[in-house]
């Protein structure tokens, strides 16, 4: 589905993401895990191009979208959430979440949503309806993000995400500062994403118990270079992630 | 009483012309993220376009008076949108993702080279320019409850009027209702996400520069006919479009337009009292320094705690 070959990040002297391929599966839930500053943010910005690439190609399906310029993406059928989140924050949850549909179309950019386009709102709010219920955010569409808990604001993101039917959906470190409770309830949505939807997932999660309880294929990352990939199993027994990563959190 | 009402019958059009101003200023801060110092000087290179139009339909003898001046209009116009254009794709595009400080020397650049462009390519020199309704202005008279009343109302004011209302509830239609302007308002809510919803934000960028140099356009060919034309005509227009945008909190975009209003009348009624004479600028600038003080959001923000 997503094939990353050779992907190469610096700033200036340091190497962000060294040399790094992976191909993540249709339909898997893939994790990439790894210590903070491994360059798992910095590697997710240059697959969707938000971010710079100084070498390597990214393929989707196939189709090398080395050169896709960052809106394009979206249509392209590649969704992401942000490790710290980017929502509209003077627009209503039900304002975001149109805004994740609205563009999706190729609609002149003056058109006018109301009246003539009566059947497009109704689609729209069916959809959002839908979403909302799949993501546990009914309750929050007509508050503005910073009014909602952050577990919240994080699914609204998905929401937003998901509401234009990705084919991919790349998330970064969707249950980091979420509690306990709200973990579990995400690693649902996630899950039900993945299985019920058909979405490929590439998740970035430092919560281990959710990337080994969901996860169908590990990528570890260190200073940018691959360590290990393989199953949950496979990966938690690899002497060199036990080594440096998941070392002092294994016996939790 | 009396002076009050005319002062309020002066203030209010040229109170909506600086909110004009002060939403187009606002608008590209919010959305395109610089303040545009050469705001004003780029319209007048426009409104120098238009006059140059006029003279040139009356000189080939093809078009007359009046004929002349709303033919030339929209030749102004464009040119205002080709300038807002050009000056984001030529020059803000590039610069943009480097850091906002040089946007705006960009932008302090820019000024003084549309003000050099003026005086080289035009002149220096001070020239009418036609009113869009000419004619005696109107004289309300009469005894009332408030005493004896006589407050005149410039017929040109009417224009001023009709045209900045129809601007502001089209520009808030455009901005609600739209997808440019949903587009518009994501990009300046947060570039990152409006990307990821798959919005073109150089395209949007583009269009806000293009809105906002026409109504600057727009604006100075409304207080062309008072200021006349020349290479700072717009200059005040411009500083108190600011201070309006100030005013209405640069987060409000329609906030700016009753910035304008409470401006262009506080500006008449300081006239009011002969001892203030002089001083129009420096209470009004007093007022942005309260403001920025003790309500930097501006003073129609919703009062809502802000969160980090
Ligand atoms: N824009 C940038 N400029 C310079 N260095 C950066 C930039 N973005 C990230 N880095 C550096 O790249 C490395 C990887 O960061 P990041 O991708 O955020 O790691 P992770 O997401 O795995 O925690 C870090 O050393 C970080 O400081
Ligand atoms: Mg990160």
């Amino acid at each position: 589905m997503l094939e990353v070959a050779n992907v190469g990040v610096r700033f200036g002297g340091l190497v962000a993401v060294d040399d790094f391929s992976m191909t993540v599966e249709q339909g898997s839930i893939h994790a990439l895990i790894g210590p903070n500053g491994a360059g798992k943010t910095t590697l997710f910005n240059s697959i969707t191009r938000i971010g710079p690439r100084t070498s390597g190609k990214v393929y989707f399906k196939g189709e090398d979208i080395t050169r896709l310029p960052d809106h394009r993406m979206i249509h392209a059928g590649i969704a992401r959430t942000f490790q710290n989140l980017q929502l509209f924050a003077r627009m209503t949850v039900y304002e975001n979440l149109y805004a994740g549909y609205a563009f999706h179309f190729k609609r002149p950019l003056l058109s006018i949503f109301a009246g003539s386009h009566r059947a497009f709102e109704e689609e729209v709010r069916k959809r959002i309806a839908n979403v909302a219920a799949r993501t546990g955010i009914r309750s929050a569409l007509f508050s503005t993000p910073q009014n909602l808990p952050y577990g919240m604001q994080k699914r609204v993101e998905i929401a937003r995400a998901i509401i234009s039917e990705p084919e991919m959906l790349l998330l970064d470190e969707p249950a980091a500062g979420l509690t306990y409770h709200e973990t579990e309830e995400l690693d649902r949505v996630i899950y039900d994403l993945s299985r019920k939807n058909g979405i490929t997932i590439l998740l970035v999660e430092h919560d281990m118990n959710m990337v080994m309880k969901i996860s169908d294929r590990i990528s570890v990352m260190s200073f940018g270079r691959k360590i290990s990939e393989g199953s949950p199993r496979e990966v938690a027994g690899d002497p060199e992630v036990i080594r440096v990563y998941l070392g002092g959190e294994e016996s939790a | 009483m009396n002076a009050l009402l005319q002062a309020i019958a002066i203030g209010v059009p040229q109170g909506a012309l600086y909110g004009l101003m002060g939403f187009g200023i606002a608008l590209i801060f919010r959305s395109a993220g610089t303040l545009n110092f050469s705001h004003g000087y780029s319209a007048m290179v426009s409104v120098l376009i238009t006059l140059s139009t006029i003279q040139w339909f009356l000189g080939m003898g093809w078009l007359e008076g009046h004929a002349a001046l709303f033919a030339a209009i929209p030749v102004g116009l464009i040119s205002g949108a080709v300038f807002g254009v050009l000056i984001d794709i030529l020059l803000m595009r590039r610069v943009k993702h480097v850091s906002p400080a040089s946007m705006l020397m960009i932008t302090l650049g820019l000024l003084l080279v549309f003000e050099g462009a003026a005086n080289l390519i035009w002149s220096p020199d001070y020239e009418s320019f036609p009113r869009i309704l000419p004619g005696a202005p109107f004289v309300f008279q009469g005894a009332g409850v408030l005493g004896e009343v006589r407050v005149i109302f410039r017929r040109n004011d009417l224009a001023v009027m009709l045209i900045a209302l129809v601007i502001s509830l089209s520009m808030a239609g455009l901005m609600k209702y739209t997808k440019i302007g949903l587009a518009i308002r994501a990009r300046g809510q947060d570039p990152i996400g409006a990307q990821a919803v798959g919005i073109n934000t150089n395209r949007v960028d583009s269009i806000v520069w293009a809105i906002a140099i026409t109504l600057a356009v727009v604006v100075g060919i409304l207080v062309a006919p008072i200021t006349r034309v020349h290479p700072t005509m717009l200059m005040n227009t411009q500083l108190l479009g600011i201070t309006a945008a100030v005013l209405g909190g640069f987060s409000s975009l329609f906030g700016a337009i009753w910035g304008g209003l409470i401006i262009g009348v506080l500006e008449r009624v300081v006239d009011i009292f002969p001892a203030l004479d002089g001083y129009e600028t420096a209470i009004i600038f007093f007022l942005i320094i309260l403001v920025l003080v003790f309500k930097p959001e501006g003073i129609f923000a919703p009062r809502q705690g802000r969160k980090a």
